[in-house]
C-alpha cells in the first residue's frame, strides 16, 4: 500500500498563478489605519447636504404658499400719566401770604396736628354764619369801659377780612 | 504574518489546496487565493494554519459549488473545467487522467482524507480537527479509499492509452 500511495503522491495538482496569489496576499496584509474614517466622513457629509437641500426646498415651497395680508389690530395700551414739567421760570409764585391762608379754609385739609381749639372754634363759628347769618355770630365780649366803642363798620370790616366775604354776602347793612 | 509565512504556506499548501476544492466546485483556483488571502487579513495566526486552510477552502468550495449550480440552472453554462494533475513525465507508472477519474468515483468524505493527507500532508489528528469527527474514522475512510483507488487504477489500462 505505501508504494501505491507514494506513486499516487508524486502527481502534481495543477494550481493557479502562484505570484498572482502572493501579491494579493500581501495587498491583503496591509491593514489600512481607520479603514471606515474616510467613508463615515463623506457619509456625513452627504447626509448634511442631503439635509440641506431637503430643507432649502421646504423653504422655497413654503415661500411660494404665502400669501401677504396686513392686519390691523387694535390695542388700548395704558400709560402712566406723567405730570407736566414746566420750565422753572414758568412756575407760578405763590404770593407769600393771603388772606385766606390768614384764615385758612374750613375745607382744606390740614395737617391734625396744626389744628388748634381757636381754629375748631373758628371753624364753627364760619358755618353757622353761613347757615344762619349774621345773628348766628356769638356776642361780642365786653370791651373796658376804659376802651372806646367799637363802632358798626369797625366789625363790619373785621368780620369780612375774617370771612374772606364780602358785606353784601353777610348780609350786613350799612347804618 | 510576515512574507516568509505566506510564502511558505503558499508553497507548501496552494497545489493541495486546489486538489482539494476541485473536488467540490470548478473555481478551484478563485476559492483557493480567496482563502490565502483571507487568512491574511487575519488578525491573528492560526494555532494550526494547515487545519484552518483546508476547512476554510472547503467552507468556501461547497458554498461556491452551490453558487455554481444554481448558475449552471440559470444560465445552462458552466465553467470551464481543468485537469487535476498536472501530467506526470514519461516513465510514470500511473495516469493522471485515469487517477482523476479514480478519485472522482470516490465518496466524498474518502476523497477528501485521500487528498488532505496524501498531498496536503496533514495526519489525521489534523485532518479530524479541520474537518470533524475522530481520527480514526478519518484513517478508516482513507484506507478504504486507497483500496479502492488501487483497485481501480490496477485493474484498467491508463485512459491516455485507450485513445
Amino acid at each position: 500500500m505505501q508504494e501505491f500511495e507514494k506513486k499516487l503522491q508524486a502527481l502534481v495538482p495543477t494550481t493557479g498563478q502562484r505570484d498572482q496569489v502572493l501579491f494579493l496576499m500581501g495587498q491583503a496584509s496591509v491593514k489600512p489605519v481607520n479603514r471606515w474614517l474616510w467613508p463615515s466622513v463623506s457619509l456625513v457629509f452627504a447626509m448634511i447636504a442631503l439635509g440641506l437641500g431637503i430643507a432649502l426646498y421646504w423653504v422655497s415651497v413654503r415661500e411660494k404658499e404665502v400669501v401677504p395680508q396686513i392686519i390691523y389690530v387694535d390695542r388700548i395700551i395704558s400709560v402712566p400719566a406723567t405730570p407736566p414739567t414746566l420750565p422753572p421760570s414758568v412756575t407760578p409764585q405763590q404770593p407769600e401770604s393771603t388772606p385766606t391762608e390768614k384764615y385758612p379754609s374750613p375745607w382744606v385739609k390740614r395737617d391734625p396736628q396744626d389744628v388748634n381749639p381757636m381754629t375748631i372754634r373758628y371753624q364753627q363759628i364760619y358755618r353757622e354764619l353761613l347757615r344762619f347769618g349774621i345773628d348766628a355770630l356769638p356776642q361780642a365780649p365786653l370791651y373796658e369801659s376804659t376802651a372806646s366803642p367799637v363802632s358798626s363798620s369797625v366789625i363790619r370790616q373785621d368780620l369780612s377780612e375774617w370771612l374772606g366775604v364780602s358785606p353784601k354776602e353777610l348780609g350786613i347793612r350799612k347804618q | 504574518m510576515n512574507a516568509n509565512d505566506a510564502t511558505y504556506l503558499l508553497d507548501r499548501y496552494q497545489a493541495a489546496l486546489t486538489l482539494y476544492a476541485r473536488q467540490f466546485c470548478l473555481a478551484a483556483e478563485d476559492v483557493v487565493q480567496e482563502v490565502f488571502v483571507s487568512l491574511c487579513q487575519q488578525s491573528t495566526m492560526p494555532a494550526n494554519p494547515a487545519g484552518w486552510l483546508f476547512r476554510a477552502t472547503r467552507n468556501r468550495a461547497i458554498s461556491q459549488r452551490r453558487a455554481e449550480q444554481r448558475r449552471q440552472k440559470h444560465e445552462g453554462q458552466s465553467a470551464e473545467r481543468r485537469e487535476w494533475f498536472e501530467k506526470p513525465q514519461e516513465g510514470f507508472t500511473l495516469d493522471a487522467q485515469s487517477a482523476e477519474q479514480a478519485l472522482q468515483q470516490l465518496p466524498e468524505e474518502q476523497r477528501e482524507v485521500i487528498i488532505a493527507h496524501l498531498w496536503g500532508g496533514m495526519t489525521f489528528e489534523e485532518i479530524a480537527q479541520a474537518l470533524g469527527g475522530s481520527a480514526a474514522t478519518h484513517w478508516r475512510r482513507y484506507t478504504n479509499g486507497i483500496s479502492s483507488l488501487r483497485q481501480t487504477l490496477e485493474s484498467a489500462p491508463p485512459i491516455s492509452q485507450k485513445h
